[in-house]
């Protein structure tokens, strides 16, 4: 089923702590400690954080319905799984023609691939969503 | 330079820091500042107010707040605390300010209360397998019934007062919106009409985001008179006038022109900007009998279709005071006791006035059944009220159902560290800045305080259930199931209870 | 006697109770048969029974029975009885000092007129107002009962012994109840013994209530002072409360005193509803909640109830024009083998038997 990680700017906090859990959950060891202090290959976050005098919020693939990143992609290295847009690291010649297009800045540049918000396939609920504080980050059905 | 010392200690443990910042983002007290130069988070222990919101959020537990036990030499007359606040007043010249409720360590007679359970020759009753019931209607009862027969069918001719339902006896005591910000009042909005039960606007008048919540709200009229119009007394379920607050009895209110913003302002129909001022009285009550004239004229405004309620702070003399306010012609009262909170008070007041609600409570039930006037009011307990024993506790004293706020808080987030008055409460709840009361998801503080009351509820239950009884109505004032620990004699008369082992 | 005990008496026991429907009489000796089946139910630490009839000579008078700790207390009762009332005829009720009881208190009957000419409902508020003068006011004066045409007759004994005691085979009437006690305190106290009258009620009661004080605290607001501590005492004084000076009926008095669950109530039709709510919440004070069944005795009928959660027995038998009631059948069985019908009432629900055949 397709769902969407979706924030209510009106309250999020600001803590960013949604930024701090995705990191670990991609790191390697995937203890905050070790993961923040000792691992050496880090990747930018997920999350895209965006404030504005008083309003914030978080903000990640949206799994477009018809995303502009499969058609700028000319590995084909991206494609949409059970509603989850996906890119496929092998193929991925880092080109970084999704990044450009991407409305939602969700796409970021790794080490000569692109990444972005996998939804924590491997979770029942992504890690930002479970660890909101204030329950701003919602996992949705679209 | 400041005289005083910090009373708290902010302790960073630098293997578990991750400096991900969210401690900078979140203290609104600017206890941490992050210096991009040096990659170093700088901490001002001055500005720690003890409220623990960093200690929550860090994601490494890298943080501890403890209590400054270097403050000053050890004196038993002159405490840390005297000792600051006179540095202060010195400093400032002005009175020292304080939130919540009263926290010196004065006796809790809660504390010094045990309940009674069935043993052998009545059989304890299990919750699980009978019906346990805890609703409870407040409101002005006749002393007796009248029947009418028609046609051989017996049915109702005495009209009842009117009367509010509860389906349980915890009820959200007043605090209005200003002194609690607008996604606090909807949680407890919600969370009252999902428990069967009733919230109070405080004397903050009703956003109209709330009044869906009509239905379960009881609208507060105090001597600011700030948010009453037609709609307000419409769309509440029941008015309370306010009298006074166990926080700070004899004391006005002060919302400082800065907290009111423009939809506060709307809400409490004044100028935003302007300090919002309820006078220590109401300018049209100087005596019980003006009390009675506004119980009518509301009751008329109302068109007798609400019941009325009187809250007065627990003081000296309530008993007497709360026997005037019956015949008055109220139909709930309501006692506030010296632990009771508040959104600001001047300490001298909330530490040093008042007295306890479980005597205040035990003295005023006494007092209407001696009058023979008990069946004409219900009485609502509130000041202090932390767990479901207490509040036990207090319906086996005569109370028909409490109120509860700081539990409530607590309940949301609050941590009782008493700064409510600053406006920058850490937890969105008692602040107007919109950065900080969106902290406030109202879905998830109407969340806890749905799971808060339900847990009470159970426990009332299992109690009750211990007690061999199964109806709220039959521990109201049922005084011989409460057994005072360390009660001098005098005190277990004052409670009208027996001393464990009589 | 003993002085009153300072904690609430706690027991359990044996009830029973027949009627007559036509006002046939029948002996004392009678229903003493029947509660000395119920023998182990009792421990010797209490029994009493209750007779309706059976002063045809003195019909019209109120028939006051007493238990006096000393003779002060008797000049002290019979001056304030004169005061209020003329006494036709007192005698020591006669009992047969060969049964062995424990703390005898000395016993006495008035048969007593109220001096001025009253409506009825005047007439027993006086009298009311006398006896709880009488038990408040004088010590070691206990009025036991004070109805017309009817008393009560108690005691620290066995049932049977009780019985023999005050020789119940003298008598005879058309509406009988016994009680057997099992306390687990007071022992010795003839004040605690079933039944317990007030005018012309009397209850005998099996189980406890565990809101007493509930229902205590709030009978004192309108003039009923409960010295003699007992759950019995509250729920006697409850149908006074309610019968009398309130004007119900019983069976809207017993939808009080064991009143249906709010669930029910809002599922009935709405004047029903409007009814039984405001009845609950207007008399919350009087809802009894624990483990009891009681046999409420009355001028015209008796009547037996049981808690809403049925926790204490109770049964109801019939055959031909006599009604009985009883915590257990075979105390039934015992005097009449063969009945026409039996049942058990459930929880809340009064089972009523009136004088003129009404069986309800």
């Amino acid at each position: 089923m397709k769902r969407r990680i979706i924030c209510n700017e009106d309250f999020c906090i600001g803590c960013r702590l949604c930024e701090v859990h995705c990191n670990v959950k991609h790191s390697k060891s995937r203890d905050i400690i070790l993961a923040y202090k000792y691992e050496k290959e880090k990747e930018p976050s997920r999350m895209t954080f965006e404030q504005k005098e008083q309003v914030c919020g978080s903000i990640v693939c949206m799994n477009c319905k018809d995303p502009l990143c499969i058609k700028a992609c000319s590995m084909g290295a991206i494609k949409i799984e059970d509603g989850t847009v996906i890119i496929d690291t092998d193929r991925c010649v880092g080109c970084w023609m999704c990044v450009m297009v991407c409305p939602f800045g969700a796409i970021k540049r790794g080490d000569k691939k692109a990444f972005k918000c996998d939804h924590c396939h491997d979770e029942e609920v992504p890690i930002c969503v479970l660890n909101c504080p204030n329950k701003a980050l919602m996992y949705e059905a679209d | 330079m400041s005289s005083v010392i910090p009373e708290f200690i902010v302790d960073k443990n630098e293997d578990r820091c991750i400096k991900c910042k969210v401690c900078v983002r979140q203290c609104s007290e600017e206890v941490f500042k992050y210096f991009e130069e040096f990659d170093l988070i700088r901490i001002y222990n001055d500005k720690c107010v003890g409220c623990h919101r960093c200690e929550m959020m860090c994601p490494t537990d890298a943080l501890t707040i403890t209590k400054n036990n270097a403050l000053y030499k050890e004196n038993f007359h002159w405490s840390s605390y005297t000792i600051n606040s006179i540095k202060k007043q010195a400093e400032t010249g002005g009175m020292i300010l304080t939130g919540s409720g009263n926290d010196k360590a004065y006796v809790s007679y809660w504390d010094r209360m045990l309940l009674d359970a069935s043993q052998v020759t009545n059989p304890p009753i299990d919750p699980l397998r009978e019906p346990m019931e805890l609703r409870t209607y407040l409101g002005k009862k006749p002393d007796r019934i009248t029947l009418k027969e028609e046609n051989g069918e017996v049915s109702l001719e005495t009209k009842l007062s009117p009367q509010i339902k509860l389906e349980t006896p915890i009820m959200f005591s007043a605090m209005s919106y200003g002194s609690i910000s607008l996604n606090a009042c909807e949680s407890l909005a919600s969370a009252a009409s999902k428990l069967g039960t009733f919230y109070n606007t405080g004397e903050g008048g009703l956003h109209k985001k709330l009044y869906k919540y009509g239905k379960n709200t009881i609208g507060q009229i105090a001597s600011g008179r700030f948010g009453v119009d037609t709609d307000y007394l419409d769309t509440c379920a029941a008015i309370e006038i306010k009298i006074g607050q166990g926080a700070k009895p004899g004391i006005g209110g002060h919302l400082p022109g800065e907290k009111v913003t423009v939809e506060i302002s709307e809400t409490r129909m004044i100028p935003s900007g302007t300090d919002a001022i309820s006078p220590a009285p109401h300018h049209d009550i100087y005596s019980i009998e003006d009390l009675k004239q506004l119980i009518s004229l509301i009751k008329e405004a109302t068109n007798y279709e609400k019941p009325v309620f009187v809250k007065i702070a627990a003081v000296h003399n309530s008993a007497a005071i709360a026997s005037g306010i019956v015949r008055a012609g109220a139909d709930v009262i309501v006692i506030d006791g010296f632990r009771g909170g508040t959104g600001a008070a001047p300490s001298v007041i909330r530490d040093n006035t008042g007295i306890p609600i479980e005597v205040a409570l035990a003295v005023i039930d006494q007092r209407l059944r001696d009058e023979s006037i008990r069946n004409e009011v219900s009485i609502v307990a509130a000041g202090g009220i932390r767990s479901s024993a207490d509040a036990v506790k207090a319906m086996a004293l005569g109370a028909d159902a409490v109120y509860i706020a700081t539990a409530a808080l607590i309940a949301m987030g609050c941590t009782l560290c008493q700064k409510c008055y600053k406006g920058k409460c850490n937890w969105g709840l008692t602040t107007q800045d919109p950065v900080l009361t969106r902290r406030l998801n109202p879905e998830l503080g109407s969340q806890r305080l749905t799971n808060l009351v339900n847990s009470w509820n159970l426990e009332i239950k299992e109690i009750l259930g211990s007690m061999g009884i199964n109806a709220i109505e039959a521990l109201r004032g049922n005084r011989l199931r409460l057994r005072g620990v360390g009660l001098t004699e005098l005190e277990s008369k004052i409670l009208g209870i027996e001393h464990a082992g009589m | 006697m003993n002085k009153f005990p300072r904690e609430k008496d706690i027991s359990g026991c044996s009830i029973f109770g027949l009627i007559n429907t036509d006002g046939e009489k029948v002996s004392g000796s009678v229903i003493t048969e029947a509660i000395s089946v119920l023998h182990d139910r009792a421990n010797g630490l209490g029994g009493g029974f209750s007779g309706y009839g059976i002063y045809p000579d003195y019909p019209d008078d109120y028939a006051f029975h007493l238990f006096f700790d000393s003779v002060k207390a008797k000049e002290e009762t019979e001056e304030l009885i004169n005061k209020h009332f003329l006494i036709e005829y007192d005698e020591k009720i006669r009992t047969d000092n060969s049964i062995n009881l424990p703390n005898k208190p000395l016993l006495w009957r008035y048969f007593v007129k109220n001096r001025n000419i009253l409506s009825k409902d005047s007439e027993r508020e006086e009298t009311f107002k006398a006896v709880m003068d009488i038990n408040n006011n004088i010590e070691g004066a206990y009025v036991i009962s004070s109805g017309k045409n009817m008393g009560v007759f108690k005691g620290v004994g066995y049932p049977e012994d009780i019985s023999k005691f005050y020789r119940l085979e003298d008598y005879s009437g058309y509406i009988w109840t016994a009680h057997g006690r099992f306390p687990t305190n007071t022992p010795g106290w003839w004040g605690g013994a079933h039944p317990f009258g007030l005018l012309d009620w009397t209850i005998v009661h099996n189980g406890e209530i565990s809101s007493y004080d509930t229902n205590r605290r709030y009978l004192e607001m309108y003039g009923y002072k409960c010295n003699l501590v007992t759950d019995t005492e509250v729920i006697t004084y409850l149908f006074d409360f309610l019968v009398r000076k309130n004007n119900l009926t019983l069976p809207l008095a017993s939808k009080i005193l064991a009143s249906p669950m709010w669930v029910d109530i809002d599922r009935m039709e709405e004047k029903k509803r409007e009814l039984l709510k405001a009845l609950r919440m207007t008399y919350a004070g009087a809802l009894l909640t624990g483990p009891f069944s009681v046999i409420l005795g009355f001028e015209n009928g008796i009547m037996g109830l049981g808690d809403r959660l049925k926790l204490r027995p109770l049964l109801v038998g019939k055959n031909e024009n006599t009604v009985y009631m009883s915590s257990e059948e075979c105390a039934v069985r015992k005097i009449c083998p063969d009945l026409d019908s039996v049942y058990r009432p459930k929880g809340g629900e009064p089972a009523i038997a009136l004088l003129d055949g009404k069986y309800v």
